[in-house]
């Protein structure tokens, strides 16, 4: 473990966040008398991603997950912080600027179903993409779309198809193809799996570390499945209403879990094991709601160990172990 | 131990433009009274089909065999006894509570309708009963809740309700399509507890529907396996979790992300599940196999019963045996 | 316990045919004859339609009476009804097409339009779209065409701003769906322009169920078109259209109820037709 945490340092960055701030206005209330209160979904994020790694963004729906993912692809104009993907600021980039820039950072969504266009061909999908970048004509173009098909492992002979002529995992395969096809140094990841069935599943992340090994490219890996990122991601953080709550490494997130809320998210993990039905943190309530969130901790209403300090005062990250951050007073 | 349901031979088809959908092709299971039994698959194996047939709740265009709920067949029953006897004697909760509640009506109309339907009470003390059910399953605030709207509560909250109104009348059997598939993590262990305990204080069989193996062995007695329509393996939860006899349901076990160790690969099983209007020949697993022999893609096997309770439906066990 | 497989396939067409394509097939026949008649007249009709034979004037259709020579009667003018009813299907299905084209242009223009950039854009349009509706559409184009003069283009423009709210509404919310879509962000993740993605990826998903509303709107536009010449506003007197037909027969409803009726008939048949096409293919659709 020692051994792969030096290797990070020397890895190079790709992509650094920095106070990454996300509030959605919501008015309500007369025309007159209009009140805007505000949807943090996302609040202070901050966290590297290496070259070649993943960092994987954990918690449940409604945490601001998936907005991460689509403010740093600029989906949405964040309210305020900075992100710097090889060392320059993309959020400081004009539109068209940033059009250009896009191929460098792609996107593979949760439903793949909806992900490809239903009046296009795999295969026109796929091509459709380096069209727009003029990055191929002709014969090359159509031999790199079937290379690409054929790094995902869809056969030829299936590349003319529509999406509704194929199963899940397979379109997932086809969104992965179109997602490589600008040689990408940067894929969001939006629960790639979770639609996915079961014996899929495996297929899929399977692909995606082969061509992670292949390409070097870094993953944002946003799910709410632990067994699955415990597998693909070199570094977690865990997210709570749109604050990070604690980060670590893979195996040191496992072992050793700090945050309070991180200890109940792991044991309840259903384990496929009849013999491991372990006593379980059972949290009481449930998620608040983002809107206008209150000061202090925000899973203190939850939390089994809050204390009025909780209530009051927002926690910081702090290093407990050394690369290992906690945002809780009470570790 | 009495059995409160047996499926015999159940089949129900679908016509649809490729050809005929064998969605559910001639299962038989039983449960016993006060036994939790899961029911996995992947998507598109006939598990939910399953279910609404049990229900009666589908407008298949085929469906035959019997629905014994203790004895009296729901499938040869007029849609008058069936609602009677649906609610009462047995009761079903979906995977999304939010469309299974009505969004016209508050939570506290809505049970009070049910129990009056089922019980010989007046509106006051059917008021009660919701109220007692509520405090049952955990809710905070009852009082408060039963007055609102079901878009007003969390889905976690949702479900407790559908629960509780499954609840009203100590159902014999519940069944459970995926009812905890559309909820996170946290509130899911949640809601595993609440069954459990419901299942200790009322005796109630559970029929769980799930692709989620971790939530079978969380909270299953028994588990029945299917695959494209058929029940390739049944067993206790220790038999099918430890020993699994049938290469499907080993491959499955093998393929999930373990939380314990780090895998440098996951094992996957490879292929598609093929389409239920096109399925192979034989053992409908034998394209994606590891371990086929000469029969599989000729004949499809017999339910061979390997140890007491676990039933395995594979050429290969059979050799074993013999 | 076997189950008959030849049963099932018997059920299965059965089940197919009841899902709206028998009412296409009558819908096709029944257009078809209306259409076919259109364009044979556009080369041959049995008579002259303009010629007139005042021997030969109010002659009821060849099944009342012995004689054999007009099969559907002549009007009070003797001219042959068969003749006028399908050449006047001309003037009356290409007004009805041309107004449709104008309609389905205007329609899913600004409903593509307003769909995908939302805010101002949107709310023009669909006021736009409100004062449309909220207009009596028969009266105003009475007074418009009473002003600008009566001619066959003037009516095709007019006409084709009366229908393509339905159209607008319809591709404004569809393109509001498909909008927020992840293939849309997929195009946007790889650096494609809005006009690219209106034209390659949310047009394309959108026309489908325009090409089945415009199927439908013939019928209206149809109906308008033969309303407005029945007023006197519409087709003017040389070219004889199914409406001014009915109109001219109008007086002579009780001596001779054939000048109005065959006309008329035309429409129903055409009109009907149309309707069944049309919802044949909406049910096919939503089957999709």
């Amino acid at each position: 473990m020692t051994n792969q945490s030096n290797n990070t340092n020397e890895k190079e960055v790709v992509l650094r966040v920095e106070h990454l701030k996300k509030y959605f206005p919501i008015k309500s209330g007369k025309i007159l008398d209009r009140k805007v209160r505000h949807l943090c979904a996302v609040d202070d994020v901050s966290f590297t991603l290496n070259a070649g790694d993943t960092f994987a963004l954990v918690g449940e729906s409604g945490c601001g997950k998936t907005t991460v993912g689509k403010t740093l692809l600029r989906f949405y104009e964040p309210t305020a912080g900075s992100a710097y993907f090889e060392g320059k600021d993309i959020f400081a980039m004009s539109k068209e600027e940033f059009r250009q820039y896009r191929r460098n950072m792609q996107m593979i969504f949760q439903d793949p179903m909806s992900s490809l266009n239903p009046r296009m061909t795999i295969f026109d999908s796929v091509a459709d993409v380096m069209k727009l970048h003029h990055m191929y004509e002709g014969e090359a173009l159509s031999r790199r779309v079937y290379e690409l098909l054929d790094m995902v492992g869809l056969p030829n002979w299936l590349a003319k198809r529509y999406p509704h002529e194929f199963s899940g995992g397979q379109l997932q395969r086809a969104c992965i193809a179109r997602a490589l096809a600008l040689n990408p140094k940067f894929i969001v990841c939006d629960e790639p799996v979770s639609a996915l069935d079961v014996s899929i599943q495996s297929q899929v992340l399977n692909l995606l570390t082969d061509i992670q090994k292949d390409t070097g490219v870094s993953y944002l890996f946003i799910s709410h499945g632990l067994p699955a990122v415990k597998y693909i991601s070199n570094n977690i953080g865990i997210m709570y209403m749109g604050k990070l709550v604690e980060t670590a490494s893979s195996e040191e997130l496992f072992c050793n879990p700090i945050h309070p809320y991180t200890q109940a998210l792991l044991s309840a993990v259903p384990k496929p094991d009849p013999d491991q039905r372990s006593e379980k943190i059972i949290l009481q309530g449930e998620v608040t709601s983002p809107i206008d969130p209150p000061t202090g901790c925000r899973f203190a209403s939850r939390c089994p160990y809050a204390t009025e300090q909780c209530k009051s005062a927002s926690p910081e990250m702090r290093e407990v172990v050394p690369g290992h951050f906690v945002a809780c007073f009470q570790r | 131990m009495q059995n409160v349901l047996e499926v015999k031979n159940l089949k129900t088809y679908f016509f649809t433009d490729e050809g005929i959908a064998k969605a559910v092709d001639d299962i038989s299971f039983e449960i016993g009274a006060g036994e939790t039994v899961g029911l996995v698959g992947e998507s598109g194996c006939g598990k939910s089909v399953t279910s609404l047939s049990v229900m009666r709740l589908l407008k298949a265009h085929t469906m035959e065999g019997q629905i014994l709920l203790e004895g009296k067949d729901l499938n040869n029953m007029s849609e008058r006894e069936l609602s009677k006897t649906r609610g009462k004697d047995i009761s079903m909760i979906f995977q999304d509570p939010m469309t299974s509640l009505d969004p016209c009506f508050t939570c506290g109309y809505q049970m009070r309708e049910t129990i009056l339907q089922h019980h010989d009470v007046d509106k006051q003390q059917a008021d009660k009963m919701a109220l007692e059910l509520l405090k049952s399953v955990g809710i905070p605030d009852p009082k408060a809740t039963l007055r609102r709207y079901p878009h007003e509560l969390s889905g976690g909250q949702r479900q407790r309700i559908m629960i509780a109104m499954a609840m009203t009348c100590n159902t014999k059997l519940l069944i459970a399509d995926e009812p905890t598939t559309a909820l996170d993590m946290t509130i899911q262990a949640q809601i595993l507890n609440l069954m459990r305990d419901i299942r200790k204080e009322h005796n109630t069989a559970i029929l769980m529907i799930t692709h989620d193996l971790g939530v079978v062995a969380e909270l299953c007695d028994r588990v029945i396996v299917m695959y494209c329509g058929k029940i390739v393996e049944s067993g206790t939860v220790r038999q099918i979790f430890h020993s699994p006899m049938h290469p499907y349901t080993r491959d499955l076990l093998a393929s999930l992300p373990s939380l314990d160790v780090k895998q440098d690969r996951l094992n996957t099983i490879s292929g598609v599940v093929p389409s239920i209007t096109a399925l192979p020949t034989g053992c409908r697993y034998h394209p994606r196999c590891s371990v086929l022999c000469e029969a599989c893609s000729r004949e499809y096997p017999e339910m061979i019963e390997v140890e007491p309770g676990h039933k395995v439906c594979c050429h290969l066990c059979e050799r074993k045996e013999s | 316990m076997e189950i008959n497989e030849q049963k099932f396939q018997q059920k299965k067409i059965a089940w197919i045919k009841r899902r709206g394509s028998k009412q296409i097939l009558v819908g096709a026949i029944m257009v078809s004859l209306i259409l076919i008649m259109v364009l044979v007249s556009v080369f041959w009709t049995p008579f002259d339609p303009n010629a007139t034979d005042l021997r030969a004037r109010n002659v009821a259709p060849d099944l009342l009476q012995k004689a054999h020579k007009h099969i559907l009667g002549t009007d009070q003018l003797g001219r042959d009804m068969l003749s006028r009813m399908m050449t006047g299907g001309q003037v009356s299905v290409m007004i009805a097409l041309l107004s449709l084209v104008g309609t389905t242009i205007i329609g899913v223009v600004l409903g593509l339009l307003s769909g995908f950039y939302g805010k101002w854009v949107d709310s023009t349009a669909s006021i736009i779209a409100d004062l449309r509706n909220a207009m009596p559409t028969t009266l105003l184009m009475i007074v418009a065409l009473s002003i600008l003069g009566t001619s066959i283009p003037m009516l095709v423009l007019l006409m084709s701003l009366v229908e393509w709210v339905t159209i607008f509404r319809t591709v404004r919310a569809r393109t509001i769906v498909e909008k927020n879509k992840e293939y849309v962000m997929a195009a946007y993740c790889a650096g494609a322009k809005d006009s690219h993605v209106i034209f390659k990826y949310i047009f394309p998903n959108v026309i489908s169920e325009v090409i089945v509303l415009a199927t439908l709107l013939i019928s209206s536009l149809v109906l308008l078109e033969a309303s407005l010449s029945f007023l006197g506003v519409g087709v003017t007197r040389p070219y004889p259209s199914w409406g001014r037909m009915i109109s001219d027969g109008n007086n002579y409803i009780y001596s001779s109820w054939w000048i109005s009726t065959v006309p008329a008939l035309a429409i129903a048949v055409f009109v009907m037709g149309i309707n069944f096409l049309g919802d044949g293919l909406q049910k096919k659709l939503k089957m999709e």
